[in-house]
Formats: C-alpha cells, sequence, structure tokens
C-alpha cells in the first residue's frame, strides 16, 4: 500500500472542506440512505497514474452541480449559465477535489497526474458497481453519502 | 491606470472564478485577457503589453509548460512574470517546470486575499 492509512472520516473531512473552500457550499457526512437511482444524478470520473493509481466519481444532483457552477464561476444569475458552462463547473470542481484527496492520501511530494474528468453514463455506473452496497467493502475502496446543501451526494474513490 | 492581465485556462468557469477574485481583490486592473490555451495565449503576447500572466497547466492544443517554455526563450517576453495554477497538488510535477522559472505558482481554488497577496508580492502596489 504506497498511500498513508485513509480512514473514511478523513477522506469525508477532505470532500466536504473543499467542497467549502471552492465551492461555498456546507457539506456534511451522512449515514446511508435510499439510494437513488443513477438518472437522477450526474456522475463524474477522474482517475489518476503515477506513483499510484485509482479513480474518483462524484455524484450529484443536477441542482447541486447548478449552485457549485453559480458559486465557482461567479455568475450572476441562472440566466448566465451558458451550454457547457454546468459540465465545465463540474469538471473543474472535481479536478481541485482530486488534488485534495491526492495530497492527503499521499503528500505533496509524489509524481500523480489526474486524467481528464468526464461524465458517466448511466450504464458505466452500473457496470463499475457503484449501486451496489458492497463496493466499499472492497479492499482500497471508499464510499461516502454527503448532504450538500440538504441535496444528497456520493463519492466513491479506489486506490491501487 | 493599472495592470494588464492575461489568464490562460481552457475551463470557463476556472477563468471567471480568478476574474472575481482579482475584481475582488481591488487591485488596480487596467484590462484582463482571458483565453482558452497556450497559443491564443502566445498571440496575444505578440500583440499587446502584459504585465502578468496567470496559465494553468493542463490545457489542449498548447499546455501551460509549453507557454512558459516559449515566454522564456523570447528575448522580448523572458522576464514577464508568470504563475503556474494548478488543481493537483503533486510537486513533483510543479518541481518539473521550475527549471523554466515560473514567477510564482498557485494552486486551486482561488481565493481573493491570496490574490490580491500575489499581485501585490509581484507587482507592488500599483500607483494610480
Amino acid at each position: 500500500m504506497k498511500h498513508k492509512s485513509l480512514t473514511k472520516n478523513d477522506f469525508a473531512q477532505v470532500v466536504c472542506r473543499c467542497f467549502g473552500e471552492a465551492a461555498y457550499m456546507m457539506a456534511s457526512q451522512v449515514d446511508a440512505v435510499g439510494h437513488q437511482a443513477p438518472q437522477q444524478h450526474s456522475y463524474l470520473s477522474l482517475s489518476f497514474h503515477g506513483y499510484s493509481q485509482g479513480e474518483l466519481v462524484l455524484s450529484l444532483t443536477e441542482s447541486t452541480v447548478q449552485e457549485l457552477a453559480m458559486n465557482t464561476g461567479g455568475f450572476d444569475s441562472p440566466e448566465e449559465i451558458q451550454g457547457d458552462d454546468l459540465e465545465d463547473a463540474f469538471c473543474e470542481f472535481g479536478n481541485v477535489l482530486m488534488g485534495h484527496v491526492l495530497t492527503e492520501c499521499f503528500g505533496p511530494d509524489q509524481d500523480l497526474r489526474v486524467g481528464l474528468p468526464f461524465l458517466m453514463d448511466p450504464a458505466t455506473v452500473v457496470q463499475k458497481g457503484l449501486e451496489s452496497e458492497k463496493w466499499a467493502s472492497k479492499p482500497g475502496h471508499w464510499h461516502l453519502f454527503l448532504d450538500i446543501e440538504s441535496e444528497p451526494a456520493e463519492v466513491f474513490l479506489w486506490i491501487e | 491606470m493599472g495592470a494588464v492581465l492575461l489568464i490562460v485556462d481552457d475551463s470557463r468557469t476556472s477563468r471567471k472564478a480568478l476574474m472575481r477574485s482579482v475584481e475582488m481583490s481591488a487591485y488596480p486592473i487596467r484590462k484582463i485577457y482571458e483565453v482558452s490555451n497556450g497559443q491564443d495565449a502566445w498571440a496575444i503576447l505578440q500583440e499587446h503589453w502584459v504585465d502578468l500572466v496567470f496559465t494553468d497547466l493542463n490545457m489542449p492544443i498548447m499546455d501551460g509548460e509549453e507557454l512558459l517554455r516559449y515566454i522564456r526563450s523570447s528575448e522580448l517576453l523572458e522576464k514577464l512574470p508568470v504563475v503556474m495554477v494548478s488543481s493537483e497538488g503533486g510537486q513533483a510535477h510543479l518541481n518539473q517546470i521550475a527549471s523554466l522559472e515560473p514567477t510564482g505558482m498557485f494552486r486551486k481554488p482561488f481565493r481573493p486575499e491570496k490574490v490580491k497577496q500575489l499581485l501585490h508580492q509581484i507587482l507592488g502596489s500599483w500607483e494610480e
């Protein structure tokens, strides 16, 4: 194992802190709640490689993505948000989050490169087993349930 | 009067976030150019005076490292202050471009107080 021991609480703290500092949104870890079908969420995937490898998947509701875009992009109103802005904001936040998680896991000095983030389609979500309750029971896998401004969210992480 | 900035990032959200932080810093700014890749940034630099460049590292067409390489290789622009901006925390990657002598490194997210500190540090107090 190349990364330091990462507890679920450590992971949750990094994620929630990132939502607060980068997106100005209140986020907190919650217990597992009734799982929502992937169609109701947008799933963003980022992978990393180099010293170690792995993937982070961030699942947010549409309204959370919009609020995130408003907060991070400095838009004054939802009408200002154009075309790809929502996806752009989601991807950009994902990059920042990934960077902070990797620093928490490996420290600042390791050579780790993050791939381009992309939105996952529902079929891929199912294929990866992200809907499975057994996903987080595998070694090197973490699964967080979050409340972000009263909206549900999930974060999945696996590290080699 | 005020400083002229060039912001280079393929993310429109990120460009807007930095512009908002610059605005909130209240540092005197005359103009901000914004482009989405290093190639367009290089074109701007050929035509216009710029006091400071903020450039993201990972961009399509021409990334931040290559842009910095171009700038440092130019007799006219070699001393231009360039701040590398990154989402990643990997110091190893940043160490690799240290030989190109970027003026500074900035890790996202942008915070107005840190942007203000950086502007003063690099450009000094701008006398109106």
